[in-house]
């Protein structure tokens, strides 16, 4: 069963297209979606919830009242209390959980009787995180949760995530600048730039089989079949492999680092290859 | 749709002080100025005119944008705003009555009909200004929206010039048709002036929904 199925996606605006995207999100997974600032994340994210209109193509995913939300700019009001949230919810969500909801403010100290306004920025996000796990969800979007927190509260968003997933029809859509945050709790990585989907691969597959290579000219030249994408520095020759055990056969003293997703992200969107 | 109009009635109550302590002033102006008038006149019309201010918090917070993405329909969160501005219309001509209940005990130059139909006219313009207001508000933002109606009603009032001058010329006279109105029965101008306003503010409702509906976040 898939909890997100898309279809040729497209939106159309002036100067950026988001182009026959297709994605697929099984249920229980967790897929990081990474890319460039402008890169259409938040687009298709937008795309995803209804909140601009597509050009063409098909988007099945499960009903709103299931899908829990962090958006990266917009919540309820300032003025309202933390306590108020609750009263909202309450009247919004069919499956609000108000014991739940205090459960969280509780494991974040947010005190009930405050106004947003006079939360500091990651206190805020956490408020956010709280209230989109409060009515039971089966899918979290989440565009930038864990930007502006320190790496302490982070740890803890994490493992409310890892929480949530503990259920087996549970799933989450995470875009992320913090690339580190995607490689302890992503299931597939989803890169996009300009509007399309460059890469779309499991963790376990980046793990064991992507890889980048330091080398000399003179290797480079022998490898470059095998590259993905390279960039050429000033003294050597950076590649991108994903055929790790296949080369580590073939060149037994080929060092072969293991591949994150920054310098992965780095070297697919601004490479040399054509 | 009750979360909603929740949402609004809950700023407002978190707000409450400010908006007593405003109050407070107006009441003491208008001692000050020993002119009762002023205090029939101008609290319906700011209660009407929070409404207002409704708008201004969720742009601030880009709320629009967090909302439409909730299990609530486009129509509803418009439809909510209208309902917010139908109680604070009924709010302020209950404050309005209990005004001019009040103010002709304390000044015997004023009496109760007339006062609570200034209270009426005052809170009949305030709403069709509102009426007009929410629209753009939902097209081009509070900021923008507050420019461009500005534009609109001097584009409104040069064309009423416009047309007045027109009546003028064509030799028909306004002012005996205004004095015919104030002969009516004061309830049946009253009903009028209801009608009036619910009309504008549904055809305000329309066209906001249709503009809601468009919009991308």
């Amino acid at each position: 069963m898939d909890i997100i199925h898309v279809e040729n996606l497209s939106k159309k605006y002036e100067h950026f297209n988001l182009d026959n995207l297709n994605l697929t999100i099984p249920t229980g997974s967790v897929v990081g979606l990474v890319g460039a600032n402008g890169a259409g994340k938040t687009t298709l994210i937008k795309l995803l919830l209804g909140m601009i209109k597509k050009d063409a193509g098909n988007i099945d995913i499960i009903p709103k009242e299931e899908i829990g939300i962090v958006l990266d700019d917009a919540f309820l009001p300032e003025l309202l209390k933390i306590n108020d949230i609750n009263i909202i919810m309450k009247n919004i969500y069919k499956n609000w959980d108000e014991k739940k909801f205090q459960e969280y403010l509780k494991k974040f100290n947010l005190i009930n009787n405050v106004t947003i306004k006079s939360l500091s920025k990651g206190m805020k996000k956490k408020l956010e995180i709280a209230t989109s796990l409060s009515h039971h969800p089966r899918l979290l979007i989440l565009d930038e949760p864990t930007s502006g927190l320190d790496p302490i509260v982070r740890g803890e968003v994490l493992d409310l995530f890892r929480e949530f997933m503990e259920s087996d029809d549970h799933s989450i859509l995470i875009s992320s600048h913090i690339t580190s945050d995607l490689e302890n709790i992503a299931d597939s990585i989803v890169l996009m730039n300009n509007g399309k989907i460059i890469l779309n691969e499991s963790m376990i597959k980046i793990m064991d089989n992507y890889g980048i290579i330091h080398c000399t000219k003179e290797i480079f030249e022998e490898l470059k079949d095998n590259a993905l994408n390279y960039r050429q520095n000033k003294y050597d020759y950076e590649v991108l492999i994903a055929n790790k055990k296949e080369l580590k056969k073939k060149y037994k003293e080929l060092n072969i680092d293991k591949a994150n997703i920054d310098e992965m992200m780095y070297l697919l969107v601004r490479g040399e290859k054509e | 749709m009750k979360g909603l109009i929740l949402k609004d009635l809950l700023i407002l109550k978190n707000q409450m002080r400010n908006i007593l302590i405003v109050i407070i002033g107006f009441i003491l102006l208008s001692i000050w100025m020993e002119n009762y008038f002023y205090i029939a006149f101008v609290i319906p019309f700011y209660i009407v005119m929070l409404v207002i201010s409704a708008f201004s918090y969720d742009d601030l917070n880009h709320a629009n944008t967090y909302l439409v993405a909730l299990p609530t329909n486009r129509k509803t969160i418009v439809k909510s705003r209208y309902v917010l501005c139908v109680l604070s219309i009924i709010t302020a001509l209950l404050i309005g009555l209990i005004l001019s209940l009040i103010i002709p005990l304390i000044n015997q130059d004023m009496d109760f009909i007339s006062t609570f139909a200034s209270t009426t006219a005052s809170i009949l313009g305030v709403v069709f200004v509102i009426a007009l207001l929410i629209p753009f508000f939902y097209q081009f933002g509070v900021q923008k929206g507050r420019v461009v109606l500005f534009i609109a009603i001097m584009g409104i009032s040069l064309l009423i010039g416009f047309i007045i001058s027109v009546f003028e010329n064509s030799g028909l006279n306004i002012a005996s048709f205004f004095n015919k109105l104030e002969k009516l029965n004061y309830i049946v101008l009253i009903l009028i002036v209801i009608s009036i306003i619910s009309l504008i503010l549904y055809f305000s409702y329309l066209v906001s929904c249709k503009i809601y509906k468009k919009k991308e976040f």
